[in-house]
Formats: C-alpha cells, sequence, structure tokens
C-alpha cells in the first residue's frame, strides 16, 4: 500500500508530465494551424499563377486517357502541358514540333498524332503544338489519326 | 547552517555563489535555456536560507541580465531577477522539511525543479509577451519549446545535481567555515 506522500509525489510527477505533454500539444497544434493557413495562402497564391486545361489522349487503339485539372503555368504552351502528362517524343522542323509518338505509340502508317481543341465539337488545332498557348479550362485532345 | 554565519561570512558566500552561477551562465550562454542558474539559486536557498537563495538569484540576474549578449531590457530583468528569487525562496522553504541524511539522486526533485520552472517561464514569458507587445497566447504557445528545454534540463539538474552539489558545499562550509 503507498503511503499518502508517494502518492502525493506520484501525483506531482503526473502533473509534469501532463502541463509537458498538454504544452506541447499546444504547440504543435498551433505549428499545424499555423501551416495549413500558409498552404492554403499558398494554393491561393498558385491559383492566380496557373492555369487548368483538360487533355485526353486516344491511342488511336480504343483507349484514352483524360488528364483533367492539369494544371500548368499561365500562357504554357500544349506541348509543354502534354510533357507534363505524357512521355512525348518530338521533332522540332521549321514549322514548328511534330509530336512523333506519345506515350510511344507511334509507327502505324498514315497515323498521325493530331491536337484538337473542344469549341462545340473537336476542332483540329490551327497552329503547332508548340505554338498554341493555353487558357484557362481549355479541353484538349490529341488523337492518333488516321488519313 | 545559516544561524551559524555571521554577516561577513554570509556576504562572501553569497558573492562566491552569485559568481559561480554568473560564470556558469557565461559558460553556457551558447545553449539557450539549458542553465546550472537555477540549480544553484535553489541550493543556495536551501543551505543558507530562502534570503540568501533570493538574493543570489536577484544579483545573478543583475549582473547577467544586464551584461548579457542577447540585450538588456528593464521590465524582462525585472521578471527575470523576480522568477528567479522565487527558486532560493523555494530552496529555503523545502529545507524546512526535508532533510536527508544522505544525498543521492531523488525523482522528487526532479518534479521540485520542473514546476518551479514551469511556473518561472511562465511568469516571464507573460511580462517579456506585454513588454514587447506580443501577444500573451502567442508568447506562450511560441516559448514552449524553450520553456520545454528549460524545464525538462533543471528537472535532470535538479535530480542528479542537487545532492552532489549540496553535499559538496556543505562539506565546504564544514572545513573552512569555524
Amino acid at each position: 500500500m503507498l503511503s499518502k506522500q508517494s502518492l502525493t509525489w506520484a501525483a506531482a510527477a503526473l502533473l509534469c508530465t501532463t502541463l509537458a505533454g498538454g504544452a506541447a500539444s499546444l504547440y504543435y497544434y498551433s505549428r499545424y494551424t499555423q501551416l495549413e493557413a500558409e498552404y492554403r495562402e499558398t494554393l491561393d497564391e498558385l491559383e492566380l499563377l496557373t492555369i487548368k486545361v483538360d487533355i485526353m489522349i486516344d491511342y488511336g487503339d480504343g483507349t484514352a486517357v483524360w488528364h483533367n485539372a492539369t494544371r500548368v503555368g499561365m500562357a504554357e504552351t500544349l506541348l509543354n502541358a502534354t510533357l507534363q502528362v505524357a512521355d512525348v517524343q518530338y521533332t522540332v522542323t521549321e514549322f514548328g514540333a511534330f509530336v512523333d509518338a506519345i506515350d510511344g505509340v507511334s509507327g502505324v502508317e498514315s497515323h498521325y498524332w493530331i491536337w484538337y481543341r473542344m469549341d462545340g465539337g473537336w476542332q483540329m488545332g490551327p497552329v503547332g503544338s508548340d505554338q498554341y498557348r493555353l487558357h484557362d479550362g481549355d479541353v484538349l485532345a490529341w488523337i492518333y489519326t488516321g488519313f | 547552517m545559516g544561524r551559524e554565519l555571521n554577516a561577513t561570512q554570509r556576504t562572501a558566500i553569497m558573492a562566491i555563489l552569485t559568481a559561480s552561477t554568473i560564470a556558469t551562465n557565461y559558460i553556457l550562454i551558447g545553449v539557450v535555456n539549458v542553465k546550472l542558474m537555477d540549480l544553484i539559486v535553489f541550493t543556495s536557498g536551501y543551505l543558507f536560507g530562502a534570503w540568501m537563495g533570493a538574493s543570489v538569484g536577484a544579483l545573478t540576474w543583475l549582473v547577467y541580465g544586464t551584461l548579457n549578449p542577447y540585450g538588456f531590457s528593464l521590465p524582462i530583468l525585472g521578471a527575470t531577477v523576480l522568477g528567479e528569487a522565487l527558486y532560493g525562496v523555494a530552496g529555503g522553504a523545502v529545507s524546512n522539511f526535508w532533510r536527508p541524511t544522505n544525498w543521492r539522486p531523488d525523482a522528487r526533485l526532479a518534479v521540485v525543479g520542473f514546476l518551479l520552472t514551469f511556473i518561472y517561464d511562465i511568469f516571464t514569458n507573460v511580462v517579456s509577451a506585454l513588454t514587447v507587445g506580443v501577444p500573451i497566447a502567442v508568447s506562450l504557445v511560441g516559448g514552449v519549446p524553450f520553456a520545454l528545454a528549460h524545464e525538462a534540463s533543471n528537472a535532470a539538474f535538479f535530480c542528479l545535481g542537487f545532492p552532489p552539489l549540496a553535499t559538496s558545499i556543505s562539506k565546504v562550509m564544514e572545513a573552512y567555515v569555524k
């Protein structure tokens, strides 16, 4: 049986650990809320500096992959945005960049990677993908098109 | 022990203990909030009475708080002087009811050290916040890591350091103070 004095000291020791634990919890909660606020602020600032676009890649074999809400820098080109979401091989010619393969898909006779923009329906890209500057909310597609 | 000393001896002991405390503070100046000062002040109060302990604590801060590379602030100096004196008073109070015959590390001293330091940290952080104009809650929460380092180190110092320090000073007193 523990004496009253021993119990008093045990209670005092527990008080110490409670105070230390409570103080540490308070500190880490404060740091957590502070960092969360900073994270949200950074996201808000990022929203002002970046845009979101949807990019669909149709591999021509019935497979199509959507990369929705892809965040890219303001006025980024479609080619660079595509490089963010897929493995792209391209050749730079005097007319601009020509995409040879996306995710290793290439080599089918009379098939080419053509990009399209959703504007009431899929409209073929008017310029090379390295010339087209993206806008917030653009919906674009790369389709392995046969001619 | 305090009743056996005359005024000159008490003054000399106070000066030696204060000098020792200040010296250890400067030695450990790079280690924030980890100091032997509180232990020495507490021990002074324990061995020579609350008044002596409080005096050693107050004198230590009057020197260390004035000649300090981290800067000088009168309100904060006042708070630290008062807070440090608390260790001395507590040492004197503890000596009234706790006089072990055989000194050895004791967990109860860790509890005493922790709680005294907790009170000291709360008090000085509140005064610092009021002085600087920072919200008290911000000062208290922001100071938690430093406070915990202070409290944990003092708990260890009091538990492990008080017995040998008190024993050593007592032996010196027995040998040289006639």
